[in-house]
């Protein structure tokens, strides 16, 4: 044990202020940025502009009932359709409603104008908001126009199993919090085992731990894995309780995969100075394969949808599995044991990447130690 | 004069392809990036989603219900099960993203003209899945009820068919994307990606590369005391910037030519919005990166650092969450990073063909930028000379 604690004193104990910065101070600003950033939950207020040809009473009172949905905002009136292009060009309009000429009459005679939609969709999400108020708000201007107008015979009611209030901002906030930890663990982990290879200690690091080359590692990066587990876990229930309420249940579950998660990205991370012995190239690899983590994950994207190969490179990520135990928990008792078959993957997981990190780093240490 | 400044632009250029984190990062890590990042999103869109019915009914209109289903673009009736559990299952297990449950006696009322429920049950993690599963289903039920609701209608107030479509909808929409007409995922988020992989490159390669210092510690001690480290502050300082930013117009150009061909992502932009965006955009992260440089004492710690920052910058540009759904003091922050303003400009430009007028706003904000921080680095320079 006093090889071990000795390891920790050379490593953490030298008043590394940047490494504190890095594996405390970093992390959480990054997370609570997030959370504030996403803390609107749904936007308000988009702007969108109008062509109106139709000066009538149904076109003011289409324009009436749009302004008054509270996530749409008429911020121009256009003369034409070219004029508005150019609003939507730089940003201050992001979907365009046209009313055709004589748009009224022809409603009252039952010839069905039609309304067009001109939206931004190189802004995706936003325009998918905004085309769903607006079907739902001239939707429902219809129905109280028309005098023959019969109630739906068949309806449906969509429902999103787990996530009733259909907050997925907050979900995606959830999840980005999983990747910020994703990276910081990457990068701890990186860090911690090549420091010594960086300050060019690594003799004195082999001599501390009575020259175990195994306590050495152990004792750089267990306290590494305690802190940034214990940051997680606190950051990410806080903005569990921030943004949807979980079960009690679920919480041992996720605390178990997120630990496995800092466990395998600290052994990805020990596996890549390993091989590179030098704390740049290592950092740059992980940053590599660490930063656009989050797009591979399938969070946003379906990872069903993406090619296979892509696919399996997804399944390298200690993210992805994460993040499905997570989804599958949403489901309640039924995604229970989905919940556990990605937990075994995680541990597999942790399992490999923990003991190729140490043979590796074990290798290089002997190397440099020479 | 010429030949002095031409001397530090060739020199530090050299540096690029010598050094080899200098190769990793600002040679090597602007391409890889550019053609790794758009992989997973090159199908645009997600197609041919399983999803069950749950078919309670087992009638005719059920039936017809499951046909058009599996016949839309988005969905693929992978099961029909005949309880609601083991589409629950399914979905848990991840076999399935969505399902719809068909009550009994859905047909029997319709035809009675009496109004039925159809539960629509999504995946509550995966928020595209679930816009389009759902709006799949509303579509296909909506057909499927607008068909017996304009018989309805006709036989009930003697109308023609065409009259009733319209009296059940009086002004139907028609929906047209005026850019990303395929509505592609790639095309949505790849261009601003690129945008934020060249300033977060060069932010770390300059911050690795000691940006303006004058006498930089991993040099030999030959190379350290050479006529290009002792050059005077100016010369030293924008040969420096030059070198960066002919290298980084290189990158702009490649990402243009290549990257969009490859990837056949919209190419709108005309040469003139074009050379006026890179020289802003790349004069303000440049002058960025040499004010912040000085910051780090080891030439890894600006890559551990900015790694941090990508996920916030990319939704700080507003470009997935509009900004004026930000809380303010978040929104005053991110007028302090060029990619906020150069995102959208670029994105308007290239995808949208915008001309100057159209980005005034976001190049005013990058000369802003420029100003400020070309102030900043040459002040911190000449201090610490």
């Amino acid at each position: 044990m006093k090889s071990f604690f000795n390891t920790i004193k050379l490593l953490y104990g030298e008043r590394n202020k940047f490494l504190w910065f890095l594996m405390v101070v970093l992390p959480i600003l990054t997370s609570l940025f997030m959370i504030s950033l996403l803390s609107a939950e749904t936007p308000t207020n988009v702007p969108i502009g109008i062509v109106s040809f139709d000066d009538s009473v149904l076109s003011r009172k289409l324009e009436r009932v749009i302004q008054a949905n509270p996530v749409l905002d008429v911020k121009i009136k256009c003369p034409d359709l070219n004029s508005c292009e150019k609003e939507m060009q730089a940003g201050r309009v992001q979907a365009v409603l046209f009313f055709p000429p004589r748009m009224e009459e022809k409603a009252l005679r039952l010839e069905a104008p039609i309304i067009s939609v001109y939206t931004n969709a190189q802004s995706l999400l936003i325009s998918n908001i905004v085309l769903k108020e607006l079907r739902v708000t001239l939707g429902d201007a219809g129905a109280s126009f028309s005098d023959y107008n019969l109630e739906d015979l068949l309806f449906v009611e969509v429902e999103s199993v787990g996530n009733p209030e259909g907050n997925y901002v907050g979900f995606l906030g959830i999840n980005l919090i999983v990747a910020v930890f994703h990276l910081c663990a990457m990068l701890i982990g990186t860090y911690l085992a090549s420091w010594p290879f960086r300050t060019k200690r690594v003799s004195l690091w082999i001599q501390g731990a009575s020259g175990s080359r195994i306590m050495a590692i152990f004792g750089a990066v267990a306290p590494g894995i305690f802190i940034v587990w214990l940051e997680f876990l606190v950051l990410y229930f806080y903005t569990h309780t921030f943004f949807a309420p979980i079960h009690l249940s679920q919480v041992w579950l996720i605390a178990l995969g997120q630990w496995m998660m800092v466990v395998a990205c600290f052994g990805m991370g020990m596996v890549f100075v390993g091989a590179t012995g030098s704390m740049r190239v290592a950092s740059s690899l992980t940053g590599i394969i660490g930063g656009p983590a989050f797009a591979f994950a399938g969070q946003t994207f379906p990872l069903l949808a993406m090619p296979l190969c892509v696919q399996c490179f997804a399944y390298l990520l200690p993210l992805t599995p994460l993040l499905q135990l997570q989804s599958a928990l949403l489901l309640g008792p039924v995604g229970l044991l989905a919940a556990w078959d990605s937990f075994l993957l995680l541990s597999g997981m942790a399992a490999f990447w923990l003991i190729l990190g140490t043979l590796s780093l074990y290798w290089q240490m002997g190397r440099q130690h020479d | 004069m010429i030949k002095r400044f031409i001397k530090v632009v060739l020199h530090e250029w050299k540096l690029f392809f010598t050094d080899p984190a200098a190769v990793l990062l600002l040679v090597l890590a602007g391409v890889f990036y550019s053609v790794y990042y758009p992989l997973p999103y090159v199908k645009q869109l997600a197609e041919k989603i399983p999803v069950a019915i749950v078919d309670q009914d087992q009638s005719v209109l059920s039936r017809q219900i499951t046909r058009m289903s599996n016949a839309s673009q988005q969905l693929q009736v992978a099961y029909v099960y005949g309880d609601a559990s083991e589409a629950e299952k399914a979905m848990a297990e991840e076999k399935i993203y969505g399902f719809m449950v068909v009550p009994k006696g859905m047909e029997r009322q319709a035809r009675r003209g009496e109004s039925s429920g159809l539960g629509v049950y999504t995946h509550g993690a995966y928020v595209m899945l679930h816009g389009a599963i759902g709006n799949a289903f509303a579509t296909v039920a909506a057909t499927a009820s607008a068909n017996l609701k304009v018989q309805k209608i006709a036989t009930t107030h003697k109308l023609p068919i065409k009259k009733a479509m319209a009296a059940r909808d009086p002004f139907p929409l028609r929906v047209q994307n005026m850019f990303n007409g395929t509505t592609g995922y790639a095309n949505y988020v790849v261009p601003s990606v690129l945008m934020l992989i060249l300033q977060q490159t060069l932010l770390i390669g300059i911050c690795t590369l000691g940006g303006s210092r004058k006498q930089r510690s991993f040099l030999s001690s030959e190379k350290r005391f050479s006529v290009v480290e002792n050059e005077s502050l100016m010369y030293r300082y924008f040969g420096r910037f030059t070198a960066y930013f002919l290298h980084y117009c290189l990158f702009l150009s490649f990402y243009h030519a290549v990257i969009y061909q490859v990837f056949d992502f919209p190419r709108r932009g005309a040469a003139g919005p074009m050379i006026l965006f890179a020289v802003l955009f790349f004069s303000a992260t440049i002058h960025l990166g040499m004010s912040i440089s000085l910051l780090f004492k080891r030439r890894e710690s600006s890559l551990q650092v900015f790694l941090f920052f990508s996920i916030p910058l990319l939704f700080l540009s507003g470009f997935s969450w509009p900004h004026s759904a930000m809380p303010q003091w978040i929104q005053y922050i991110s007028y302090l990073f060029p990619s906020t303003f150069a995102i959208p400009a670029w994105t308007a430009i290239e995808q949208m063909g915008a001309g100057v007028a159209e980005i005034a706003g976001y190049l005013c904000g990058l000369t802003v930028q420029m100003i400020l921080y070309l102030s900043i680095g040459l002040f911190w320079t000449y201090k610490r000379r």
